[in-house]
């Protein structure tokens, strides 16, 4: 029965990364495509405040409407999060699931 | 001394050592709900009725912009969006998805209450509320889309 702790303690840091790596961009396209719409939008909205085709009153609450607008992409990005730790945490047990294994002589 | 001892419950060390790891590797963590096309599908097609409902607002000539008009249609919206509510609030580990479609859920209500009080709205309200909505429909649909990327 051969069981390295080490190598496997490695190989599962290289799962985390791996997994990742993979996940990385879609939280990041994700942020950008939020903060992007955003200023797309203030400067629509400010662009018709200028030109007087919205009240203040309404201007305002709209701004205000933003910040709840901000609150809601930030639990999309903690879903994407919790998705990220979740496969990278799964990939690193199931890289310690094969060792035990092999080590075992276990043949899945 | 301490070799010997080893030595004779050489299984009784390796069995101590071992099962825990194995508990521990079978183990699944679990921070999300599970994926639910179907649910994907009536996200993307409720955000499509709001987009059509301000589309054909902004669309129409001023003397047929009046809430009564689009009381149906604001009425069928609001169904939707509380279905995917209640679907969510009956999911396991759904707290962030529960939390962005009640904040869609008031903001559709104060736009559509909004309307009501005023009977018309102009273009570029219509416009805005529009933009708005689109923007807190994208988190809803994105935290699903999240949901198909787990391995």
């Amino acid at each position: 029965m051969k069981f390295d702790i080490d190598e496997v303690l490695t190989n599962m840091l290289s799962a985390v990364k791996k997994s990742v790596d993979t996940d990385w961009p879609f939280a990041k396209e994700t942020a950008s495509d939020f903060f992007q719409n955003r200023k797309e939008r203030l400067e629509l909205l400010t662009s018709l405040r200028l030109s007087n085709q919205l009240s203040e009153e309404f201007y305002e609450a709209r701004i205000m409407d933003e910040k709840n607008i901000l609150v809601s992409e930030l639990h999309a990005i903690a879903i994407i999060s919790k998705v990220m730790a979740q496969n990278a945490a799964n990939a690193a047990f199931d890289v310690l699931g094969k060792a035990i294994n092999i080590a075992l002589g276990i043949v899945l | 001394m301490m070799n010997t001892v080893f030595k004779r419950n050489k299984l009784f060390f390796y069995t101590l050592l071992l099962v825990p790891l194995i508990l521990l590797a079978s183990c699944r963590a679990s921070y999300v709900p599970a994926y639910d096309v179907a649910l994907l599908t009536q996200i993307e097609n409720a955000a499509k009725a709001t987009d059509m409902l301000y589309l054909t607002m902004i669309a129409s000539p001023d003397n047929v912009k009046d809430y009564q008009r689009y009381l149906g249609e604001y009425l069928n919206i609001e169904g939707e969006i509380n279905s995917i509510l209640l679907k969510n609030e009956v999911r396991l580990k759904s707290t962030d998805m529960v939390a962005s479609v009640k904040i869609l859920k008031n903001y559709f209500i104060k736009a559509k209450e909004d309307h009501a009080k005023r009977n018309v709205l102009s273009n570029a309200e219509a416009l805005i509320y529009n933009e708005q909505l689109k923007a807190l429909w994208k988190p809803v649909l994105i935290e699903e889309i999240a949901l198909s990327k787990v391995r």
